[in-house]
C-alpha cells in the first residue's frame, strides 16, 4: 500500500470524528506545549543571566563590603574605602580597577526631569565593561581627582531628559540641584533580565562623594584579572591585602565578600540547564500521559471499526496494510497535534514573556526533539492498537455488529 | 469441457468457540468450472456461510484438499490468503460493506490499492469504467449513505469485479432489497456471467436467487446433500459456448 493512499485513508477517517481527533489530539498538544514553553523559557532565562553577567565584564571579580552570602551582618558601613580600591591598584595580576558607589536621584534639564541611578566610578570602569561613547567621551582621572562636576549619560536618560537635543554634550543638567556638565553619551547596552542598562548616569566617584553623598566609602570594587587563569590566585591576593588592611584577626571572619563572575556564571548555567531539564521532565510526563490517551483511542476506534477491517481483509487487506493504516493515523495525530503543540507553546511563551520579565528562547533542536518525541508518542502508543487491528480474524470480524 | 476452478475434497471444519465443538462442514467435496454460476442454498446452520469462507480464502479448512486454479490453499498463510482474495475473488455481501465515509469510487477502487497498484490515475480510471458498467456514471463522488440499496449493491459488485476476478462471491446479496431491486441484481449478476463468463458463487435460502442459476448445491448439517444442474439454464449456456 504506498504511502499516499495511506495518508488519505488516515485523515478521512480523522476527519469523520473531528471531535474525537481533536480531543485525542489535545493531549499531546498539550503536553508538546508544556515541553516547549518549559524549555524555551529556561533557555531564554539562562541566556539572559549570562548576558547580563558577562556585559559586567570579562575575567572579572567583584569585592564588596559584608561578609559572606546572603544579608550583610552587623554594622557594615564604610568597609571599603577609596584607600582600598588604590591598594589593590598595585597588586600582581590586575589589569582594572574600579571603585563605584550609587545613589539615587532627581536629575533635572529646562524643565524635564527624570529619576535614575546616579553611578559614581573611576574611569576604568569602561575597559572593564568595554563599553565606548557614542558622543562626546568618559571622564579622565583627572576629573575624578579634581572632583570635576561632569557627567556620562546612558541612552535612556538622554531619550526621557534631553529629547530632540541633537548634541547633549555640552549642555548642563542638574542632579539633585547641582549643576553638572554633560562630557558624553554612552552607547547602548540593552536591557538585561528587566535591567534597562542604559538608564544610568556616570559622575566621577570622587564627584559623587564630596558633592552629593559624603564620605570615602565605596559599594564595590571591580577588579580585572588579566587572565581567567589569574583569577584563582588573584582573589588569594585580594583576600590577604583586605584583610591585612580592614586588621582582621586570625580567626574573624572576612568583612567583604569576592564574586567571581566567571564562577558564578557556571552556576547560574548548571542551575538553570538542571532547572530546564527539570520542568521538561515534568512536561514529558504529560506528553507520556497524552500518548496513553492517543492509545486508548485507538483501541476504541479499532473495535468501532472491526466490521471495516473485516471487509478490508476481505477486499484483500494483508495484516501489515492494516498495521500501516492505523499506525498512520496515530502518527498523523501526534505529529498534528505535536504541530499545534510548537505553536501553543510559541504563543504562549510570547504571552508570558510579553507580561513578565522573563526571555524566550525557542532553539532548532527543541522543536525538532518534540516533533521527534511526539512522532514516537504516535509510533509507541500507535503500534498496540494497530497490531490488534492486524492481527483480526476477517471472519469475526465481518461478522461483528 | 470447462476448465476447473475450484476443488474441495473431503473438506473438514469444526469450530471449537461453544460449549459442544460445533461441525460446520463434514467432508465436503465440489468442483466450480470456470464461468459457471452455482447456488449455494440451504438452512441456517447448515454450513453454508462456512463454506463460502473456505471458498473465499477466508479461512481455511481443518482438514482435506483445496485447489483453487491448480493452487494448493491448504498450505498457504494468512498474508498469501489475503493475495488470494486481493487477485482472484472478488466478495458481495448482505448489507453491502461498503466504507460510509469513503465515496463510491473510493470503495471501488480500494481493492487496487491494496493489490498494489500505485498510479491513482489508473485505478480511478479503472474505478470509473466499473461503474459506469454498474450504469452509476455520475455517482462517483457519491456517499454510500446518498445511495438507494440497490445502488450500493452495484457499487459493491463493482468493487468485487475491479480488480478482474475470477470468482466472485456473494453472500446472501439480495438479502437487503426489495423483490423487485433483488431481481435487478440477480440480473445483473446473470449478465457478467453470461458477457464475461465471469465464476459466481451465490450463497442465499431464496429459491427465487437459486432460479437464476445453473446449479444448485444444497447444504444440510454441513454436507452437500443434493447437487443438480438446471436444464433450461444450461442449455442458456451451452448455447453461448
Amino acid at each position: 500500500m504506498d504511502l499516499t493512499s495511506s495518508l488519505k485513508m488516515a485523515t478521512q477517517s480523522l476527519l469523520a470524528n473531528k471531535m474525537r481527533s481533536f480531543l485525542t489530539m489535545l493531549g499531546v498538544i498539550i503536553g508538546v506545549g508544556a515541553v516547549i514553553i518549559m524549555v524555551a523559557l529556561g533557555q531564554g532565562t539562562a541566556a539572559g543571566i549570562t548576558d547580563s553577567i558577562s556585559s559586567m565584564g570579562a575575567n572579572l571579580l567583584t569585592v564588596s563590603a559584608g561578609g559572606g552570602f546572603g544579608p550583610v551582618r552587623g554594622a557594615t558601613t564604610a568597609q571599603l574605602t577609596n584607600a582600598d580600591a588604590e591598594a589593590i591598584k598595585s597588586l600582581p595580576l590586575v589589569k582594572n580597577v574600579a571603585a563605584e558607589s550609587s545613589t539615587s536621584a532627581t536629575i533635572s534639564y529646562g524643565s524635564a526631569t527624570w529619576s535614575t541611578t546616579v553611578d559614581g566610578t573611576w574611569p576604568e570602569l569602561m575597559s572593564i565593561k568595554e563599553q565606548d561613547t557614542v558622543q562626546g567621551s568618559f571622564f579622565t582621572a583627572e576629573d575624578n581627582s579634581k572632583s570635576n562636576p561632569v557627567a556620562v549619560l546612558g541612552g535612556t536618560v538622554v531619550e526621557n531628559l534631553l529629547p530632540g537635543v541633537a548634541t547633549p554634550v555640552g549642555e548642563t543638567i542638574k542632579i539633585n540641584g547641582i549643576s553638572f556638565t554633560i562630557i558624553g553619551i554612552l552607547e547602548n547596552k540593552g536591557s538585561s533580565m528587566g535591567n534597562d542598562q542604559d538608564d544610568i548616569i556616570y559622575i566621577p566617584l570622587n564627584t559623587l562623594q564630596q558633592r552629593m553623598i559624603g564620605g570615602g566609602s565605596v559599594r564595590s570594587i571591580s577588579v580585572q584579572a588579566a587572565s581567567a587563569e589569574n583569577l584563582n590566585p588573584l582573589k588569594e591576593y585580594l583576600t590577604t591585602l583586605l584583610r591585612q588592611r580592614h586588621r582582621l584577626a586570625e580567626t574573624a571572619d572576612n568583612d567583604f565578600r569576592i564574586q567571581d563572575t566567571t564562577e558564578l556564571l557556571a552556576t547560574i548555567e548548571d542551575t538553570t540547564a538542571m532547572m530546564s531539564f527539570l520542568l521538561g521532565g515534568i512536561a514529558a510526563v504529560s506528553l507520556l500521559v497524552g500518548g496513553i490517551g492517543i492509545m486508548n483511542i485507538m483501541l476504541v476506534s479499532v473495535t468501532e471499526r472491526t466490521r471495516e477491517i473485516g471487509i478490508r481483509m476481505a477486499i484483500g487487506a494483508t495484516g501489515r496494510a492494516i498495521r500501516t493504516q492505523f499506525l498512520i493515523e496515530s502518527l498523523v495525530l501526534c505529529l498534528i497535534g505535536g504541530i499545534m503543540g510548537i505553536l501553543l507553546g510559541w504563543a504562549g511563551g510570547l504571552a508570558i514573556t510579553s507580561l513578565t520579565d522573563l526571555n524566550m528562547k525557542i532553539a532548532p533542536w527543541l522543536v525538532l526533539l518534540s516533533l521527534g518525541f511526539a512522532t514516537a508518542i504516535g509510533l509507541f502508543f500507535g503500534y498496540y492498537p494497530a497490531n490488534k487491528a492486524a492481527r483480526m480474524n476477517p471472519i469475526d470480524a465481518l461478522r461483528f455488529e | 469441457m470447462a476448465e476447473n476452478l475450484i476443488k474441495l475434497r473431503d473438506i473438514d471444519k469444526t469450530y471449537y468457540g461453544a460449549a459442544t465443538p460445533v461441525h460446520a462442514l463434514r467432508s465436503v467435496s465440489l468442483d466450480i468450472d470456470k464461468g459457471e454460476m452455482v447456488a449455494i442454498m440451504g438452512p441456517s446452520g447448515s454450513g453454508k456461510s462456512t463454506l463460502m469462507n473456505m471458498l473465499g480464502c477466508l479461512d481455511k479448512p481443518d482438514t482435506g484438499e483445496y485447489l483453487f486454479a491448480g493452487q494448493d490453499v491448504m498450505n498457504l498463510d494468512r498474508d498469501q490468503l489475503a493475495h488470494m482474495r486481493s487477485i482472484f475473488i472478488g466478495f458481495v455481501f448482505q448489507n453491502f460493506n461498503l466504507i460510509g465515509r469513503a465515496t463510491a469510487m473510493e470503495n471501488v477502487c480500494l481493492p487496487l490499492i491494496y493489490a498494489g497498484i500505485k498510479s491513482s490515475r489508473e485505478r480511478e480510471k479503472r474505478g470509473r469504467q466499473m461503474l459506469s458498467m454498474m450504469g452509476l456514471a455520475g455517482r462517483e463522488q457519491h456517499l454510500p449513505k446518498q445511495l438507494s440499496g440497490g445502488q450500493q449493491q452495484r457499487v459493491a459488485i463493482a468493487r468485487a469485479l475491479v480488480n478482474d476476478p475470477g470468482l466472485v462471491l456473494a453472500d446472501e446479496p439480495t438479502g437487503a432489497l426489495d423483490t423487485r431491486t433483488s431481481e435487478e441484481i440477480m440480473l445483473l449478476l446473470k449478465k457478467l456471467n453470461q458477457e464475461r463468463g465471469l465464476t459466481v458463487v451465490i450463497i442465499t435460502h431464496e429459491p427465487e436467487v437459486g432460479n437464476h442459476c445453473q446449479r444448485i448445491v444444497q447444504l444440510t448439517d454441513g454436507q452437500i446433500v443434493m447437487d443438480q444442474s438446471l436444464v433450461m439454464d444450461m442449455a442458456i449456456a451451452s448455447g453461448m459456448h
